[in-house]
């Protein structure tokens, strides 16, 4: 079955069918010989982007993205293929483009374009050089070298042998060196970028012991890389500078090798020593040359003032030799780096950090973009061109399936299937774990193996280093017979010189004499002849001395040739060493051979272990959100209902309020009436006490007028008076009683009336007792339906964790794009061409070029595409250092592996405030502001705005929002105008990949 | 593991190693995390607490090389002790050299370390040494303490730079000691008193225009985020919101703001201005700031040069430290006063001193660091250490432990976990509360 249809309506479907056929438990979707990718016939590299889309494809789980719409899309090709965004006009002419191969044709397109290869360059410049400064070299100079190299379509492998090799006595590869040079030549500094930047592995952990954390890197490993380059070093050498002067001038020379031993720093005294070891292999053992052997005999004729002749042997040429297809190491890392290019991140990632513990994401995957890499012969352009081609470069952000409901309506499936696609997670991750336990069960076999291996490479090392510390012995006592010959030699040329200035002194005074007798006047000529027998008997004199002296040459001779003989004689020592080396480097190799394999299928089902354990995690991971999102969407259900219960129960609440408070309102009713009863009571009591107190006072009157009786004069008046008194008496007597009556009633009234404040307030307190009861309810409900919102919310919040480390799953997957910030240079380009910056240098640049000479008006394409290569690489050299002030602030400095996106306020501040960007977004020329500022209709403006900048046509909300501000503007259109491109420049869309 | 035998424990590299595995598949898109050296702390939440403890750092670099002789170790009557007498201080059994009367002032807030030897008399590797805890090599860069600082102790919200290095003159831009922690805990460099580049609007912007476009920008960004928001758009449009609290804030930058009365105080020189500045910084929330008093280099005339010189910096120091307790700072600020090695106890032929790393002096204050302090001792002429030894490693350690920051965590970078200080190296515990 294929299942190269990722773009068909529903490949979810087709993938759940699939799964569902399968009957989910099959281990058959593991299994690495099983599969349709192998369907695909491996030869070559054409065809590369079919093999990478079935092998990405056929693991259902990942559920691939859907496409990137076409203006976007091209966006990303542009800027991958050239650094740059499209324009409007290409962005237009793409979507317009109905034509056949379409895609292939616009990768072709943007490939054939100069900016493609400045692209390609500005690669090769940061991959090699990572951003490192021009200590000891010209930046034109490198650059000029790069774009030759990418003119030429130089492959990848041959450039970084030439790198490699670039000898210091070659001025043609000087700018090759630029590698070494401004790596200040140190060995430490260069082994460990020739790790990371040619095989992928940056081992700098593992200079002073085994890398602490990474299995796969030894300390031996180090130190072989190490010894391709301990021998080189920079020196001081002279040459003319442009008016002929003497120059200094750094170099990176190379000497004739020599191993330094070293040891662990936990595991101190014992020493090793290598030779050099490319990652993965044996030590590349070395035939042995005496001490005098090591040099060519004449130095190169270029070379520059000073420096010696170079080796005969030149480690850095046997790196060389392994930096080809027939180094996996050096070719995967490669091909991992192109994958990097196209899609942000490496199948291997970081790209510096292969070994075990961070395996490949699709360790197939690797394998056929390296096989294809090897097939094309490192053609970087071939190999970019079908990346782009395969449906997962064209990806877009989204995960189509975000939870069961979702799924559910995407496939359109019945429920029970889409509770089996949660059991089919649940176990992939089961088998996955059960592989894993068994890997590891494997590894730590192969582990007891490569222990074993290894102790045995340790015993004949050991046995090694004693042989080699007698060949450092010998070495010693050969170069100090040498120093013995040298110091002979000398004194026998001195002998020489002494004899040979006698002869020739001795030859003149005799030619002197034999002249002057020619010139004499007489036979005795008195002046003359003297000086003649002074000559001669100097002559004489001189030949008396000159036995001795040919003595003495023929004593240093003997002397010299003596030395020469123990010379001989320790080389003899010598050479009986290295011979006595020899059968124990071949034991060491042989144990070396078995390590080195035993150390490969160790960390084969180590990374493999790894593999099955980041699967198990990551189908866990997946189903975990999956399930989680479910419940999350049914539990926001089941809140809604409590939270309708909770608001029905605070309505229940408030009746039962009411309730209570029509009880009270009774209980203050009847309270009122009862008080306004006492006040009545009160009063006919006050009303009871006065007629109570008048009677006792008539009475006492009545008593005084009875006492009074015997003084009583007039007994009539007397008994009227008494009368009087006593009706008066009577009278309130009776009001007494009647008040009395009226009081007892009142108090017999009363009572009732309490009994009715009792009754209410009775009632009241019922009703109260009800609310509280209630509220409690309520309370417990509101509590539950608080504590499930909280459980809810950390769900949500799980949920939301889960879900961006799935998203990310599916990046390193290739499910859905990579999200990932346009680089610095990429901004930088990008903002001066979409503001027109850029093609006004461009247009500038041909103008100073057809001052030079116009292009013959019938000249081929070769030639225009030459014209405007020219152009564009003056105008980006020309804007250079606006691009620089970009990678300086966006950039991650000097030596890292790659640019990790970050963001800063100085950034912000020098794009707000800088100047040059706002500049840039204004109208000038056919720039998109100047377009915008004529177009008369806004709907049209904004469209234009969008295109040009972001290369999609804007949303709704987008346009009215455009069309609002272009509308409102009025006079300051203009200024608006450049405000809104500066802002959508400004803004987070331009700055990441579509 | 294949060897287990590492001196440093191989547990804690079988824990590192499964959380380097864990960490490579759950944190791959965003930078870095703080993870825990002994499996204790994980991903970002220790950076998090950290960051509530509210600690800060500022270290005067006293560059050139300070005479440890003129300033924390005098040997007054010594062969080598100079011209100069030793003067008591408020620590009864502290003295220090008489050049330093208002700083003897309040010993009780100060720690010495007068047993400080980093072997290394090259002034760019000694100056190395002391900022990153670690000997340079080639192959190898590390983060100087102000980039860790920043990183470790910094809250972005508050609109300021979390790393500041106060220049005498120049300066302006972002300097480069951050190593793998990455550009954004670079340094912000001020050239005097002036306020970082760039941050005022562009010449005959109006206010409108300035609020425009930011609301433009917010605009658009809001259309696009409603479709893609992640960790990267958010730092991306939260940077420039930073950035426009940083221009509101420029008066942070602005000296003159301080009363005439405190500027008369730290002194009217340039190291007086940078020391106000250190303070108004710190009170500011800025999470570290260097000050820079130059050029303490005397091979000639050692004598009168440390007159002038550490009469100046005493002032603005004492003043400094002083002001700091005062406002409750000194507790939550670690105060560092270090060079890059000391002087010579030789005295040479030009009345100098030359370069010295085996027996010199740094001192600290505030944060955890015990006060009223001297650790360590020379002999009688200053020429060794003959007890409470200490390098740059331990040092490093201490500057980290002294802020509430745990040194021997790891930070994961770029899936490498690199040791935040030297793990070969402790913290001096004996100086720390």
């Amino acid at each position: 079955m294929s299942l190269g249809v990722c773009f068909q309506q529903s490949p979810i479907l087709r993938t759940i069918t699939l799964v569902v056929l399968c009957g989910f438990l099959s281990q058959s979707l593991f299994a690495q010989t099983d599969g349709s990718a192998q369907n695909v016939p491996n030869v070559g590299w054409s065809g590369l982007s079919d093999r990478i889309d079935a092998i990405l494809e056929e693991d259902p789980q990942w559920m691939m993205g859907e496409k990137l719409p076409d203006g976007l899309l091209l966006r990303r090709l542009s800027l991958d293929l050239r650094n740059v965004v499209p324009t409007q006009e290409e962005v237009d002419a793409f979507l317009a483009d109905n034509g056949e191969n379409r895609w292939s044709r616009w990768i072709e397109r943007f490939q054939k374009d100069p900016l493609s290869s400045e692209r390609l360059v500005d690669w090769y410049d940061k991959t090699l050089m990572q951003r490192r400064p021009f200590q000891h070299t010209d930046r034109g100079a490198w650059l000029q070298m790069l774009r030759k190299a990418v003119d030429d379509r130089t492959s990848l492998d041959t450039m970084m042998r030439s790198i490699v090799t670039s000898a210091w006595w070659n001025r043609s590869q000087r700018s090759e060196q630029r590698f070494f040079l401004d790596r200040g030549g140190d060995p430490h500094a260069i082994a460990r970028d020739v790790g990371r930047i040619l095989f992928g592995r940056d081992m700098q952990c593992a200079q002073c012991h085994d890398h602490p954390q990474i299995d796969d890197y030894l300390q031996i490993d180090y130190h072989g890389l190490l010894a391709f380059v301990s021998a080189s070093s920079l020196a001081e050498g002279t040459t003319k500078d442009d008016k002929g002067a003497d120059q200094k001038v750094q170099l990176y020379i190379e000497r004739a090798a020599g191993d330094a031993p070293f040891e662990s720093v936990f595991d101190k005294g014992i020493k090793f020593r290598t030779a050099t070891r490319i990652p993965g292999q044996v030590e590349q053992l070395e035939p042995y040359l005496a001490p005098d052997q090591r040099y060519q005999p004449q130095p190169k004729p270029e070379t520059f003032g000073g420096i010696g002749a170079p080796p005969i042997s030149s480690r850095r040429e046997a790196l060389a030799s392994h930096l080809n297809g027939g180094n996996r190491a050096f070719a995967e890392n490669w091909a991992n780096r192109l994958w990097a290019l196209m899609f942000g991140r490496g199948v291997v990632h970081p790209l510096d950090m292969h070994h075990s513990d961070n395996p490949p994401s699709n360790p197939r995957l690797l394998a056929t973009i390296t096989d294809a890499l090897i097939a094309s012969q490192f053609d970087v352009s071939a190999i970019l061109a079908e990346l782009a081609k395969t449906r997962a470069y064209q990806r877009g952000h989204r995960t189509p399936v975000e939870n069961q409901s979702d799924a559910q309506s995407v496939l359109n499936a019945p429920p029970d299937q889409v509770t089996q696609w949660s059991e089919f997670l649940k176990s992939r991750a089961s088998v996955a774990k059960a592989e894993q336990t068994r890997l590891a069960d494997l590894q730590t076999a192969k582990h007891a193996a490569m222990d074993q291996a290894r102790t045995a490479w340790r015993t004949v090392q050991q046995e090694r280093m004693v042989v080699r510390g007698e060949l450092d012995a010998a070495e010693g006592a050969f170069n100090e017979a040498q120093k013995k010959v040298a110091e002979a030699q000398k004194v026998l040329d001195q002998a020489i010189a002494g004899e040979k200035a006698t002869a020739s002194k001795i030859t003149l005074l005799e030619e002197a004499a034999q002249k002057l007798e020619q010139a004499k006047n007489s036979p005795e000529d008195p002046e003359l002849g003297p000086a003649i027998a002074a000559a001669k008997a100097r002559a004489e004199q001189m030949k008396t001395a000159l036995p001795a002296q040919q003595q003495a040459v023929a004593t240093a001779t003997t002397n010299r040739d003596a030395t020469i003989a123990t010379r001989e004689g320790e080389r003899v020592k010598w050479q009986a060493v290295v011979d006595k080396l020899a059968p124990i480097e071949q034991r060491l190799l042989e144990a070396d051979r078995v390590m080195v394999q035993a150390r490969k299928e160790h960390d084969a089902a180590r990374s493999e272990a790894n593999i099955q354990s980041q699967r198990a995690i990551q189908a866990e991971r997946f189903q975990r959100w999956f399930d989680l999102s479910s419940e999350i969407a049914a539990k926001r259900t089941q809140r809604k209902n409590l939270d309708q219960q909770v608001v029905e129960g605070t309505a229940t609440l408030a009746s039962y309020q009411t309730v209570v408070d029509n009880a009270q309102q009774l209980v203050l009713g009847e309270q009122t009436k009862l008080k306004q009863h006492d006040e009545q009571i009160a009063v006919v009591a006050t009303e009871a006490a006065a007629v109570e107190a008048q009677v006792l006072q008539l009475q006492a009157a009545r008593k005084a007028l009875a006492d009074s009786a015997s003084l009583v004069t007039d007994a009539s008046a007397f008994a009227a008076a008494t009368a009087e008194l006593d009706r008066a008496n009577e009278a309130r007597t009776v009001k007494l009683t009647e008040v009395k009556t009226k009081m007892n009633g009142m108090a017999e009234q009363r009572v009732t009336m309490v009994a009715a404040v009792d009754a209410a307030t009775a009632n009241r307190d019922q009703a109260m007792a009800k609310r509280i009861e209630f509220d409690t309810q309520l309370k417990t409900m509101i509590a539950q339906r608080d504590q499930f919102i909280t459980e809810l919310d950390g769900q949500i919040k799980q949920c939301d964790e889960l879900r961006s480390t799935v998203s990310v799953d599916r990046q390193n997957q290739h499910a859905a794009a990579t999200e990932r910030p346009l680089s610095p240079e990429q901004l930088a380009l990008s903002i001066l061409r979409s503001t027109n910056v850029l093609s006004n240098y461009i247009a500038n640049e041909h103008t100073e070029l057809n001052k030079q000479g116009e292009l013959p008006a019938d000249a081929n394409d070769a030639q225009k595409m030459e014209r405007e290569k020219r152009a564009v690489r003056g105008a980006i050299d020309k804007l250079r250092g606006n691009i620089d002030i970009f990678s300086n602030l966006y950039s991650s400095g000097v030596g890292q592996t790659s640019d990790e996106f970050f963001a800063s306020p100085d950034q912000a501040l020098y794009f707000a405030n800088g100047g040059a960007v706002h500049s840039w977004a204004g109208p000038n020329g056919s720039n998109v502001s100047s377009r915008v500022l004529q177009a008369t209709d806004p709907l049209l403006g904004a469209k234009q705005l969008y295109i040009a900048l972001l290369s999609r046509e804007p949303s709704a909300i987008e346009q009215q929002f455009i069309v609002e501000q272009l509308a409102s503007a009025g006079d300051s259109r203009p200024a608006v105008i450049q405000e809104l491109v500066w802002s959508i420049l400004a803004g987070a869309e331009y700055r990441l990949y579509p | 593991m294949r060897y287990a035998n590492y001196a440093c424990g191989s547990m804690e590299h079988r824990l590192s190693r499964r959380r380097f595995l864990h960490q490579a598949t759950t944190t791959a898109a965003a930078g870095s995390a703080v993870i825990g050296g002994l499996g204790t702390l994980a991903s970002g939440t220790a950076a998090a607490e950290l960051k509530r403890n509210d600690m800060r750092i500022v270290i005067f670099n006293m560059h050139g090389g300070l005479s440890q002789l003129e300033s924390w170790d005098p040997k007054p009557g010594a062969r080598t002790g100079g011209p100069f007498r030793a003067i008591p201080t408020s620590v009864p059994g502290i003295h220090i050299c008489e050049l330093l009367p208002k700083t003897a002032q309040q010993m009780h807030h100060l720690c010495l370390l007068r047993g400080v030897n980093t072997a290394e008399d090259d002034h760019g590797k000694g100056a190395y040494m002391m900022m990153t805890g670690r000997r340079q090599t080639p192959s190898a860069e590390y983060p100087q303490i102000g980039a860790v600082a920043a990183k470790m102790l910094h809250d972005d919200n508050i609109g300021l730079p979390g790393h500041i290095i106060v220049t005498p003159g120049g300066g302006g831009g972002r300097g480069n000691e951050a190593a793998y922690l990455g550009p954004k805990f670079a340094s912000i460099h001020l050239g005097g008193d002036k306020p970082p580049q760039h941050s005022v609007k562009p010449d005959g912007f109006s206010e409108d225009a300035e609020r425009r476009r930011h609301e433009f920008r917010r605009r658009i960004n809001q259309e696009f985020l409603s479709q893609r928001r992640t960790a990267i758009t958010d730092a991306y449009t939260h940077s420039y919101e930073q950035a426009l609290r940083l221009m509101e804030r420029r008066d942070v930058f602005d000296v003159s703001k301080e009363p005439d009365k405190d500027q008369q105080r730290y002194g009217t020189h340039d190291l007086g201005r940078q020391c106000l500045m250190a303070r108004r910084l710190l009170e500011n929330g800025v999470s570290f700031v260097q000050v820079t008093h130059s050029n303490y280099d005397t091979h000639n005339d050692n004598f009168n040069f440390h007159i002038e010189q550490v009469g100046e910096f005493d002032m603005a120091f004492s003043t400094f430290v002083a002001d700091l307790f005062e406002r409750g700072l000194l507790d939550k600020t670690l105060v560092v006063v270090m060079s890059e090695f000391g002087r010579t106890p030789n005295i040479n032929l030009y009345y100098g001193r030359d370069h010295w790393s085996k027996a010199w002096s740094i001192v600290m204050a505030g944060g955890k660091v015990a006060r009223g302090a001297a650790f360590g001792k020379t002999n009688d002429e200053g020429t060794e250490v003959v007890d409470g030894q200490v390098d740059h490693g331990q040092i490093f350690h201490t500057y980290l432990r002294a802020a509430g920051i745990d040194s021997s965590q790891s930070l994961v970078v770029d899936g490498r976990e690199v040791p935040m200080a030297d793990p070969a190296a402790e913290p001096i515990w004996k100086i720390l509360t």
